[in-house]
């Protein structure tokens, strides 16, 4: 086992691949996320290399990759810090194409997930709440509320066209 | 030389140069060297949009050579007469090629090179690229994912040939002046 802290333990599902090196850490409670990130955190995992979103339509996974640079036992490994967000009782916004799940954003324990949230936002529609800058990063500021990346968006040959002025 | 054999004019200097430049532009030296001075002096903007621009950069380079036909690559679109799009375009990039363009002065050209600026290549149905031909007007396209160094050439000979046919037509029945 290589996590070993209780909190973490207490709170999350977890499942470590040694021959892979991913440490799977699900955690199933919104508000204790933050909580296993600090644990993470202090663990040694000191920075986040990707934030990542799945659809799978009935809910959607936000996944933080995390993994360490200081401490050499976690050489070669990768967590995967997931929460599952349920998309069936979300209500509808008039504003954008389709509605923005919540989750708390980890920007206050790593630094180098701000602009990959950024990313996740634009491209998923998810609102990281706290996060200190949520603007568009690569999409134009006009295409702001239509989250490409989700698998209910309909591409430009069969159905949206997108209109360039 | 036969028909310039007994030609005068009568009058002022001022009719007199109207009259001459007006029986000149009918004559087939005068258009030839005013087309062969501009389709050999096609200074394309320097603005890579993908990665097309590698093989932009090859034929530029000693090996193709692409200066021997007066194809030059300039910093500022304010001194050109030539736009490249080099592949794919997002709708981002596209807005800073069409600014590039209206910076330009006439008259301009444009050469969509590579499968994407054709008709979008891999990116065919992607959510945030847009082809060429919805926002700038194409003289000549340059099949090829991407297209060699030669093919880009054969590209610049035909857009040669086309500027020699356009003027030439243009001087003859007076559009341009």
């Amino acid at each position: 086992m290589i996590i070993n802290n209780e909190d973490i333990i207490k709170t999350a599902k977890i499942n470590e691949d040694e021959k892979k090196g991913i440490i799977d850490v699900f955690v199933t409670d919104v508000n204790s996320l933050k909580n296993v990130a600090l644990s993470l955190s202090k663990m040694g995992f000191d920075h986040c290399l990707s934030v990542t979103c799945v659809d799978y339509r009935s809910r959607m996974s936000v996944i933080w990759h995390v993994s360490s640079y200081s401490n050499d036992e976690y050489k070669g490994h990768v967590v995967q810090l997931r929460i599952d967000v349920d998309t069936s009782k979300l209500v509808p916004d008039p504003k954008y194409r389709a509605p923005m799940i919540e989750v708390p954003s980890l920007v206050e324990v790593w630094k180098s997930a701000e602009f990959h949230e950024r990313e996740t936002h634009e491209m998923f529609g998810v609102n990281f709440q706290g996060h200190p800058d949520l603007r568009q990063i690569l999409l134009p500021e006009d295409f702001y509320g239509k989250w490409p990346m989700r698998k209910d968006f309909t591409f430009n040959k069969s159905g949206i066209k997108y209109e360039f002025e | 030389m036969d028909d310039q054999q007994g030609l005068a004019w009568f009058g002022s200097l001022e009719e007199i140069a109207k009259k001459s430049l007006d029986y000149l532009k009918k004559k087939d030296l005068l258009t030839k060297t005013v087309s062969w001075g501009v389709d050999y002096s096609l200074w394309p903007a320097h603005l890579m949009t993908s990665c097309c621009g590698a093989e932009l950069a090859a034929a530029s380079s000693p090996r193709f050579d692409l200066e021997r036909l007066g194809f030059l690559p300039f910093g500022s679109p304010r001194q050109t007469n030539l736009i490249l799009v080099e592949g794919t375009t997002t709708i981002k990039m596209a807005r800073i090629v069409k600014r590039s363009w209206e910076q330009m002065p006439s008259p301009k050209w444009v050469i969509a090179m590579g499968a994407c600026a054709m008709d979008g290549g891999i990116f065919f149905d992607s959510y945030n690229t847009i082809v060429v031909r919805d926002y700038l007007p194409v003289d000549v396209y340059v099949p090829g994912c991407p297209p060699r160094p030669e093919a880009l050439a054969q590209g610049v000979l035909m857009l040669q040939e086309k500027i020699r046919r356009e003027r030439q037509e243009l001087i003859k029945t007076g559009g341009d002046k």
